[in-house]
């Protein structure tokens, strides 16, 4: 009877940190999926369209939201794959604590795959969509709903996941 | 990807001195206190097992912000716990909510301590 | 060449470390098969590993970008010193001076003078088998001789974090401690597993927990000094899960250190003595696979690799599973004596066991308990400070109330209200000092008020123990004293003082952050600090921002302060180097930030605390080692 409390409780703990193991402690899951899209207020700029939540809302189609910035390195990384991600759908930027300028210079140079792009002065608009670093990336439905979140850069590798989930809708 | 998010947690953990700048303290001392008593129950969510007050990254100084501005709003603790807690999840809760799947956190102690209690002081004839 | 030198070393360790499980499993087959007898194989063993140490040092000091560790760790701008400590400044280097330590301990035990020869060589058969697994997770998977290709011309740097003076003695101090209890493990595991059934194991035991555990004390208050001055933030204990880890095994050891006066003296506890034994060692192995496999989020991030982590859990489970097992299969060997009163000695002693194994345990659950849910739930929270202080303080209370009264106890049976009859001389006093204490802290927060009357308390009632026993041996010379009521009076005075030091830091520190101009004046406590400027300066290996503050108090000055913020050229990193001027009272600790940008003034951030009695937290770490140090010397005494 010992023997056996023993060996299942040395075994479940071995299971649990070999499980431990293989998951990547710094990645943290959105609350937000599955929920509608939550208020946020952006500035304007003066070169790009702008959009608002009642924008997100109102078009009936799958949409991207990327947060982003010029001065953020990992986001130039995954530029090219979010050019080709704007041929399937639009996508709106996001800057955080950015100025229109850098942006211009920046989208210029290398393609501009944003439908329309608003600014995050504060940071408070990130906070709201529980955004904790740059970029991220949310994939919204039809109605409103957030469907998937991705942390950091768009790989080749994560298109191929974004299109399952396409394709799953 | 794992290199990618390591570099990027890089770029946000330069440096360790920056904390609670002296522009963000609100001059209202009471506010200010409840302030760092939240900022002490919010993790910092891309640094290592810091808060936000003692923590120099971006979104901490963001929240600290906020959680400053909703105060001078008029809104309680609790509000402003909750509001953060809708956003970012559990993980930047400090002290875990109590739930079915956090109970072992209190219980398990408990069971611990009268089962040894009981190794101890039971009586042998 | 040095380093195939090094590899070739630790080869050799591995080949005679073997022995320890090959010599009884041979001599099973055929009882005259002797190849080498224990005790020679551990100096040997000793040898091998320290000079594969050396040479990994060598490497070190003399630059050898061929090698990975010293291309990711060192630098040629780096000063000599930090080039050194840059052997354990990082996984493979550290996980070598880990199995030095290890195998330090086996030759110290192997010339250690043990009337039992049987428990000698069985417990050198476990170390032994212990120093080849760990030296075989060296050699499949961390091996610090590993060459890069092709070699580096300059190498990246030491974390320059890690570019500190209290970074070179904390880890050796610290895996002194952890390391130690691989002895005791050892000595534990040999008698169930050969069911030695001589109860004068304990006194074998007894000097390798002392030491082990002085120096784990040391080696933690070290640490902790170690992120008060250099982390920039005032705290001295963020309950990181790294700190938890060696906060583990020092609760389970200090159990230990108590369960072990019983088990000397009345023979009672036997089994549990070798228990908490085989937990202690194996809580230092499990703290060794949290740090280094990635699976938590922690300040100390080493670099990580699952095949690691992997080969630590087996090892952990082999190690914790053949403990567990031998400890269940031997049965009751030791008879059962008679039933713990709750009020005697031994119920003393045993509540401390219960309270501090509770906490022991409720440290680990929060700490791991985030893995846990994860694979359960799939949900991911947080356990942190909160979690830890809220539960922290019904623990301590019963912990501390224990430490007051215990002593005064008689062994097997005493009575509640002959005690109180006896105590009540004390308990006149500690009405006194209470209101004393109270007084002094008249109109602070309630909880620091409690927390310093407990520990005033604690300090009392030792040294009115101590005077007790004392008076009644008028003819005792001081060189006379029992060091068992020395080792208690220091070590129990050095709980009291760290309380102390704890809650004044954490509860009733006074913080002042602004920017401020050269020639302002800002006041805290009974001090006046004022800004003189701030100087670029080089060292060595980076350029440096010094500020400079002129301390008054009362309108004299006192002397000057620099705190710095140090830009370090090869890695673009920044630390900060607090300045901290330390009274009796409190210390004043100044951290500088960055110079304000918002007009062309000269004003900076500057952070200013005041931290009540922290000098008093280091002062108690040192008595609680010094305690241990005493009952070392007592335990070896008896021996000759």
């Amino acid at each position: 009877m010992k023997y056996f409390f023993l060996v299942i409780s040395l075994a479940l703990l071995s299971f649990f940190f070999y499980k431990g193991l293989e998951k990547d402690p710094s990645i943290i899951p959105s609350n937000l999926i599955k929920k509608e899209i939550p208020d946020f207020k952006l500035n304007k700029t003066k070169l790009f369209p702008f959009f608002e939540k009642s924008d997100l809302l109102e078009s009936k189609d799958l949409k991207m939201v990327n947060f982003f910035a010029s001065w953020c390195p990992p986001c130039k990384i995954e530029h090219p794959n979010l050019i080709k991600l704007s041929e399937k759908f639009p996508i709106y930027g996001i800057a955080k604590k950015d100025s229109d300028n850098k942006i211009y210079n920046w989208l210029k140079k290398s393609g501009n795959p944003f439908k329309a792009i608003g600014l995050d002065n504060d940071g408070s608009a990130s906070i709201n969509w529980g955004v904790y670093g740059l970029p991220e990336t949310f994939l919204i439905s039809g109605d409103g709903k957030i469907l998937y979140k991705h942390v950091g850069p768009i790989t080749k590798k994560d298109l191929s996941k974004i299109f399952k989930i396409l394709a799953r809708e | 990807m794992k290199l990618f998010i390591t570099i990027f947690f890089l770029i946000f953990n330069a440096d360790l001195s920056k904390s609670v700048e002296p522009d963000e303290i609100l001059e209202n001392t009471e506010l200010e206190e409840i302030a760092r008593e939240i900022g002490r129950n919010l993790r910092c969510l891309v640094c290592q097992n810091e808060d936000i007050e003692n923590s120099n990254a971006d979104i901490a100084k963001d929240l600290r912000l906020l959680v400053r501005k909703k105060l001078t709003e008029g809104e309680s603790k609790k509000e402003i716990i909750s509001f953060v807690h809708s956003r970012y999840g559990d993980f930047v809760l400090f002290s875990p909510p109590f739930r079915y799947d956090t109970l072992g956190l209190w219980i398990f102690p408990l069971i611990f301590f009268i089962y040894l209690s009981y190794l101890f002081f039971r009586r042998r004839d | 060449m040095v380093a195939e030198f090094g590899i070739y070393f630790l080869i050799l360790t591995l080949v005679f470390s073997s022995f320890g499980f090959l010599q009884p499993i041979l001599s099973n087959i055929n009882k005259n098969i002797l190849l080498f007898s224990q005790e020679k194989l551990s100096v040997l063993i000793f040898t091998f590993t320290l000079l594969s140490f050396f040479c990994l040092a060598y490497s070190f000091i003399i630059s050898d970008f061929s090698l990975n560790v010293v291309v990711n760790n060192s630098n040629t701008q780096l000063p000599i010193i930090y080039k050194i400590t840059g052997v354990w400044g990082n996984h493979e280097g550290s996980i070598l001076l880990w199995l030095l330590v290890m195998t330090f301990f086996g030759f110290l035990f192997s010339i250690q003078n043990i009337k039992n020869k049987d428990i000698k060589i069985k417990t050198l058969y476990v170390q032994n088998t212990l120093i080849f697994l760990i030296g075989l997770f060296i050699v499949l998977t961390s091996n610090p001789f590993e060459r890069s290709f092709p070699p580096e011309i300059e190498g990246s740097d030491l974390n320059p974090l890690l570019q500190d003076p209290g970074l070179i003695i904390h880890p050796p101090l610290l895996y002194l401690g952890y390391v130690g209890f691989s002895i005791v493990y050892s000595i534990s595991l040999a008698v169930l597993l050969f069911k030695i059934k001589k109860d004068d194991f304990v006194n074998v035991l007894r000097p390798w927990v002392f030491a082990s555990w002085t120096f784990l004390t040391l080696g933690i208050g070290l640490g902790s000094w170690w992120a008060y001055y250099e982390l920039g933030w005032g705290g001295f204990w963020f309950w990181d899960p790294v700190e938890n880890a060696s906060l583990l095994p020092w609760l389970t050891a200090s159990a230990l250190l108590h369960t072990i006066l019983i088990s000397s003296k009345r023979k009672l506890l036997l089994k549990w003595t070798l228990l908490l034994s085989i937990i202690t060692f194996t809580l230092s192995l499990l703290g060794t696979f949290l740090v280094r496999s990635g699976v938590l989020i922690s300040v100390h991030a080493f670099a990580n690799d699952p095949s690691r982590g992997l080969f630590i859990l087996l090892l952990l489970l082999l190690v914790t599973g053949a403990g567990l097992f031998f400890y269940i299969k031997s049965g009751s060997f030791f008879p059962k004596k008679n039933n713990i009163n709750l009020i005697s000695k031994e119920g003393a002693i045993s509540l401390n066991n219960i309270f501090m194994l509770t906490l022991s345990f409720t440290i680990l659950l929060g700490t791991v308990y985030p893995l846990f849910s994860g694979v359960i739930f799939n949900t991911k929270i947080s356990v942190g400070a909160p979690f830890f202080n809220s539960i922290l303080a019904p623990i301590i209370f019963p912990l501390v109330i224990g430490m007051i009264f215990g002593p005064f106890l008689k062994w097997g049976n005493d009575d509640f209200f002959n005690l109180i009859n006896r105590l009540k001389v004390l308990l006149f006093i500690f009405f006194i000092v209470a209101l004393f204490v109270w007084y002094l802290n008249f109109g602070g927060p309630i909880l620091s008020i409690i927390f310093f009357i407990f520990s005033s308390w604690i300090v009392t009632s030792s040294l009115f123990e101590f005077t007790k026993f004392i008076s009644l041996k008028p003819k005792l010379t001081f060189k006379k004293v029992p060091l068992k009521n020395l080792s208690q009076l220091t070590a129990h005075i050095g709980i009291g003082l760290l309380i102390i030091g704890a809650t004044g830091t954490s509860i009733l520190k006074k913080e002042k952050i602004q920017f401020q101009d050269p020639n302002q004046i800002i006041s805290i406590s009974k001090f006046d600090v004022k800004f003189m400027g701030v100087n670029n300066v080089e060292g060595p290996n980076y350029i440096s921002e010094m500020g400079e503050f002129k301390i008054y108090q009362n309108g004299e000055y006192i002397k000057s302060l620099y705190p710095e913020r140090r830009f370090y050229n090869s890695s673009d990193q920044i630390t900060t180097e607090a300045a901290i001027y330390s009274t009796i009272f409190g210390d004043l600790y100044i951290a500088i930030g960055d110079k304000n940008s918002l007009n062309d003034s000269q004003s900076w951030t500057t952070r200013i605390w005041f931290n009540p009695f922290t000098l008093w937290i280091w002062i108690g770490v040192f008595l609680l080692s010094l305690g241990g140090a005493l009952s070392l010397i007592k335990t070896l005494r008896i021996k000759n």
